[in-house]
């Protein structure tokens, strides 16, 4: 079997509203559009993706919280409904996803290697979250390439940030190996926002954009300063500044997504190709890609 | 005619107090949580308003109007503990009440979707306060972007319009205290709070919430969240304080107990009855051996325990140690020291799931088959009380049930704070 590799990565934020306001088949909540920005950098991301002909796309979501360990869904199939308990109203949306357990397990082993604790949910009648449903549809609508999500563990939130953040350095770097030991050529998502407050109360009909705006200003200056950090291809100068911005601007990356997929490309210098940023009811969101050079890709 | 608030319940919402089998404290828990069950019954209440902290919510403050969630919950975390079914009936109007009085105020929403995801701490809490869905329910969600002073006050929202809705309501909170969890797999067993600074201050929080000193504990629960990180910043507590106007009533919150590195109160009634009457409550151990005749392993009422006459059974096999029968199962021989150890072993599980210990036995009553074994016995009871001395007599009898040579019961002490 030829060695896999990582073909891309993308951060790739899971708001339910952009599902929403794509009113695509798989949604029962019809919308009258909104957060085209979004909607429209995701395309981007789709065409991408369908030229990288990926065997599997790996997600890391922050609503799959684990407490012990890292997970990895490892049920050849998953189908059902899944209605976000926070946006209802927007989501309750029919999925049915095939899963790369072969490389569930081969994670499992390399993250075990690394001495972090690892484990294969087997459960058939698991609920997977949204966050994932939401990334992997605006990534793959079709749903036709097989996918493996992985939990965020939580320990960044009961350790301390540094620690939480070497476990997913950790992670990335058993991800790389598994995903050359599978042999296939794989992409790999973080679905996270960037600043994450929110506003508590939305417009009616959700989708009012002459309502939509980022919660704060220094909310705003953190999300472009960071993003201008990926896009320049400063991996060091943005891993430093990481901490500072999770505490300010009340980032999910905290959950590690990012620091994972980053991990895994290898802390690529390649810059990374800003396909949008938008806001949804309040929180910064940024759709971004990273192709590996072929030398990082080694 | 006015409605009233007739309890207040604090329960921890994780699926691990579903599994008594598995850990001595949660086992308390399971027990404590349980045993509510049937004082919320007898407080004849029309509806449980249930605030969950594993229902977290963004746009205020969520309640539940489905009529009739149900479905099987398999949890994110600890999907291997088992399934959650569930089937509630909801009181539709009543959350549509608190909905509309607290939509004057803050964000909120009433929620109402087919295969909406129930939470967690919400089915393990009325699986345990409500096990045959008898009582009507309106879940609460925890807003994420509520402080004390908030949560507080929409505690006092919604008791405002409990009080005009003219029902008899319980409150109850599914939340944990300090909320340091474990971080890699443990053994069950071995489980307990993760780290001892958190445990001093969980015990510290119930002790002030035991002693019906909620301004106190409000207090000092900035300091308790500065140094343990607890669930949804004890936001259940403020709104549970929130929603007794009394504030300073009696409470009878019971011991802390491990579970799962976090501390969780073991079902306490903190307000609303102001009557410390004690109830007898019966305990079998799922531990030890099952009972052979009809009695409970101990009963328990106050901090007083009653162990039942135990005899040496190894609780998997079943069989006496020791014991040698022949073809027609006669006794041909039995090892005194191997039954004095396992009878001591037996009531050991037994105490420590009735949450009392070896060291907080107050009497011992031995029956020996054969005074002869005296001496044996004598030695291995003394590998089991080395500094405690219990009192203690023993006695020869004529005859023990089935093939034993020795039977004890004992009487104990709980442990108090765990």
């Amino acid at each position: 079997m030829a060695k896999g590799s990582i073909v891309a990565g993308f951060l790739a934020p899971h708001p339910p509203h952009l599902v929403y306001a794509e009113n695509p088949p798989q949604n029962r909540v019809k919308s009258q559009g909104g957060w085209e920005t979004l909607r429209w950098a995701y395309e981007a991301c789709r065409e991408s993706v369908r030229a990288l002909r990926p065997d599997v796309i790996l997600v890391h979501s922050p609503h799959w919280t684990t407490i012990v360990g890292h997970h990895f869904v490892a049920v050849p199939k998953l189908k059902g409904r899944s209605v976000d308990p926070i946006f209802p109203h927007l989501f309750q949306y029919d999925f049915e996803m095939t899963v790369d357990t072969a490389l569930a397990e081969l994670c499992r082993e390399e993250a075990e290697r690394e001495g972090l604790t690892a484990k294969l949910m087997t459960h058939p009648g698991f609920r997977i979250d949204y966050g994932t449903i939401v990334s992997l549809h605006m990534l793959n609508p079709k749903w036709d390439i097989p996918v493996l999500p992985v939990s965020a563990n939580n320990s960044p939130y009961f350790c301390s940030l540094e620690t939480g953040q070497e476990q997913m350095v950790k992670l990335g770097r058993a991800t790389a190996r598994a995903i050359e030991r599978r042999g296939v050529r794989a992409v790999v998502v973080a679905s996270n926002t960037l600043s994450h407050l929110h506003f508590s109360e939305e417009p009616n009909p959700p989708e009012d954009m002459s309502k939509e705006h980022v919660q704060s200003f220094a909310q705003y200056q953190w999300d472009m300063k960071v993003i201008e950090l990926m896009r320049e291809g400063k991996i060091d100068e943005l891993i430093a500044v990481l901490p500072q911005f999770i505490n300010e601007a009340f980032a999910e990356v905290r959950s590690g997504g990012l620091m994972w997929m980053l991990s895994a490309l290898g802390f690529p210098r390649t810059r990374a190709k800003l396909h949008g940023y938008g806001t949804v009811i309040g929180t910064g969101n940024a759709v971004m890609e990273w192709i590996p050079s072929d030398e990082e890709r080694q | 005619m006015k409605g009233q608030i007739l309890a207040g319940v604090w329960v921890p919402g994780l699926p691990h107090v579903l599994r008594p089998e598995r850990n001595a404290g949660w086992a308390t828990l399971y027990r404590g949580i349980s045993g509510l069950e049937s004082k919320i019954s007898a407080l004849k209440p029309d509806v449980i308003v249930l605030y969950s902290t594993q229902w977290v919510s963004v746009l205020g403050t969520s309640f539940q109007i489905q009529p009739n969630p149900k479905g099987v919950h398999v949890d994110e975390n600890w999907y291997d503990l088992g399934d959650l079914p569930f089937d509630f009936k909801t009181d539709v109007g009543i959350g549509a009440r608190f909905a509309a009085s607290i939509g004057e105020r803050m964000p909120t929403k009433a929620v109402n979707y087919e295969e909406f995801p129930i939470d967690t701490g919400s089915i393990v809490a009325m699986r345990l306060l409500n096990a045959e869905a008898k009582l009507p329910v309106s879940i609460v969600s925890s807003w994420v972007y509520a402080d004390a002073a908030k949560s507080g006050e929409l505690g006092r929202i919604m008791r405002e319009t409990i009080l005009s809705s003219g029902k008899r309501v319980v409150v109850a909170a599914s939340s944990l205290l300090s909320a340091r969890y474990f971080t890699h797999e443990i053994d069950p067993v071995a489980d307990r709070v993760s780290s001892l600074e958190d445990d001093a201050w969980n015990r510290k929080f119930l002790g002030l919430l035991e002693s019906g000193n909620f301004d106190a504990a409000a207090s000092q629960a900035v300091q308790y969240a500065k140094s343990s990180p607890l669930d949804m910043q004890l936001n259940a507590f403020h709104w549970l304080r929130g929603g007794d106007g009394r504030r300073s009533s009696s409470g009878t919150c019971d011991r802390l107990r491990a579970n799962l590195g976090n501390g969780g109160c073991r079902g306490g009634i903190l307000y609303g009855t102001r009557s410390r009457k004690m109830k007898l409550e019966t305990i079998n151990s799922p531990r030890a051996p099952f009972p052979l005749g009809n009695y409970s392993h101990a009963v328990a009422y106050g901090d007083l325990v009653f162990i039942s006459g135990i005899a040496a059974r190894d609780p998997k096999t079943n069989q006496v140690p020791g014991l040698k029968l022949d073809a027609d199962g006669k006794k041909i021989g039995y090892d005194i020291r191997a039954e004095t150890r396992s009878t001591l072993e037996n009531i050991r599980t037994i105490l420590e799931d009735a949450g009392s210990d070896l060291e907080h036995v107050i009497e011992v009553n031995t029956y020996l088959l054969e005074m002869k074994d005296f001496g044996a016995y004598n030695e291995v009871y003394a590998e089991f009380f080395a500094r405690h001395k219990p009192a203690r007599t023993t006695i020869g009898v004529a005859s023990l049930p089935g093939h034993i040579a020795i039977e004890m019961k004992m009487v104990a002490v709980r442990k108090r704070n765990g």
